[in-house]
């Protein structure tokens, strides 16, 4: 893990902002960190000197062509995303935590753009998904995540 | 059922041995054996840096679980029962998923409380024996997510559920290493130091009964050895005027006041500070055990009994390098 280099921080943050409207001075407390495969981190501004650490902070995003941020971002900071917000239902939501992509109805997703998107239930910021045109919405967690909850 | 306890007719006996150990260390032996082999209650902690406890509780409590305060932690809840028509005995909750919630027993819970003070201003904390990371969760959420907590683990095997904890509970000032704390680089020091040391795992019979089909007296002695080296190296990384608080799940003096003996010997400066959580009364370290005497400074540890406190059995050792 190293610290990322400034256009690529930029880009990170320009996408958070520009997409989901979240402001930059949320990341000002923190650092962000880049490891081999492009998945950026959000982690602590001093690190120990030795021995090296193998990971640091919370995944927030990976490189990929565009910037696709992470479930674990939004489950912190989603009281800060201002749009791209998609609500679900509790069937959808259980759906959905259990790994299944979903269609979704035209009015649900009336205000939201095709691209990431953050999800929420009830009041509670729950991962991020990608909304495809047409309604369909791609599941985005990763498989060991899945799982079947019970109460929700 | 819970696949680590074995149904009731065959609930293993204690060892003679242990019987009598009991015996020299508390004034009801009968009732410590009857709680190590009680199903222990389900808990919880609320993980301040996604919600709050009102919020975790009512949601749960809407689920149509019942609830109980834990009088000496605020963030704490024993689970007293869940929902009636629940699908599973012990159904998951979308809290828990989200890193709101973190199950946790309530002794673990007490190290990182008991430092309380000093986590709400450090600026570095080393949790030298992290995984799977109930503890260093609560220390990130005591700290606010402030500073740099580095989470470190000798085992490679366990590095992995260490950051999924710790990524799921939100933790963003942790930095995680893979390193033998006997053979951690000098140089940098912490002022706050968390050794919660591999051990017997005697306090937790009541979770892990097959236990007792390991136990074996002899064991001790190579858990006492590595936790010394342990203890020693801890505090040789604590900065002047820092503290190291050294816990287990044992309750064994040569795992607990044995160890904190020899660092006494062994080192100078160090001061042994008592421990107070209001709403709980631990028990006293023991000077005495059989044939053993240790200083009398270890009076001011402090250990949980499952029969006294409802907890797991915990040892915790406050050391200030003074
Ligand atoms: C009691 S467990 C820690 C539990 C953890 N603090 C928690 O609350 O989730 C003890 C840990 O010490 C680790 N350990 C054992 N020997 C070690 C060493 N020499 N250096 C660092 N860690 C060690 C073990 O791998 C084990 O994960």
């Amino acid at each position: 893990m190293m610290i990322c280099p400034d256009d690529i921080r930029s880009r990170v943050v320009g996408y958070l902002m520009q997409r989901f409207g979240m402001r930059e001075s949320l990341w000002q407390d923190y650092e962000f960190y880049q490891s081999s495969r492009g998945r950026i981190h959000l982690g602590p501004c001093e690190l120990p000197d030795r021995p090296k650490p193998d990971s640091v902070g919370c995944l927030i995003a990976r490189l990929q062509r565009t910037v696709k941020p992470s479930s674990a971002l939004f489950q912190l900071f989603g009281q800060y995303v201002q749009r791209e917000i998609l609500n679900l239902d509790r069937d959808q939501t259980q759906r959905y935590l259990a790994g299944e992509s979903l269609v979704l109805a035209t009015d649900q997703i009336a205000d939201c753009r095709p691209g990431f998107v953050m999800l929420r239930y009830d009041v509670l910021p729950l991962a991020c998904g990608l909304l495809r045109e047409g309604g369909q919405l791609e599941n985005q967690l990763p498989r060991a995540s899945w799982c079947r909850v019970d109460l929700l | 059922m819970d696949r680590n306890r074995p149904d009731n007719n065959r609930l293993p006996t204690f060892p003679q041995r242990m019987t009598e150990r009991y015996h020299a260390l508390v004034s009801e032996p009968q009732a410590l054996s009857r709680a190590l082999l009680s199903p222990p209650r389900k808990s919880f902690r609320v993980n301040r840096l996604k919600t709050d406890p009102d919020s975790a509780q009512a949601r749960m409590e809407n689920y149509g679980c019942r609830l109980e305060p834990v009088p000496w932690y605020a963030d704490a809840f024993v689970i007293a029962d869940y929902p009636p028509d629940s699908p599973r005995s012990e159904p998951l909750m979308l809290p828990q998923v989200l890193g709101h919630i973190h199950m946790q027993e309530l002794a673990s819970m007490l190290p990182p409380l008991t430092l309380s003070n000093e986590l709400g201003n450090a600026e570095r904390v080393l949790d030298a024996c992290a995984a799977p990371g109930s503890k260093s969760t609560q220390i990130a959420s005591l700290m606010a997510n402030r500073g740099l907590l580095v989470a470190n683990d000798k085992q490679f095997g366990r590095i992995r559920a260490l950051k999924f904890n710790l990524e799921r509970q939100g933790v963003l000032n942790a930095a995680i290493t893979n390193h033998d704390l006997r053979h951690w680089p000098s140089g940098q020091h912490y002022p706050v130091i968390l050794l919660d040391a591999p051990c017997s795992a005697e306090g937790t019979l009541r979770k892990n009964p097959h236990l007792l089909l390991r136990w074996n007296e002899s064991l001790l002695e190579g858990h006492r050895s590595l936790q010394t080296q342990l203890i020693l190296r801890a505090y040789d990384l604590l900065s002047p005027g820092g503290v190291l608080l050294y816990s287990t799940c044992s309750l064994a003096p040569e795992e607990n006041e044995a160890v904190v003996d020899t660092l006494l010997r062994e080192r100078e400066h160090v001061t042994i500070e008592p421990i107070q959580v209001d709403g709980i009364t631990l028990s006293p370290g023991v000077t005495a055990f059989e044939n053993h005497r240790f200083d009398d400074r270890v009076a001011a540890c402090a250990r949980a009994w499952p029969h006294l406190h409802n907890i797991d059995g915990f040892f915790m050792a406050r050391i200030r390098k003074s």
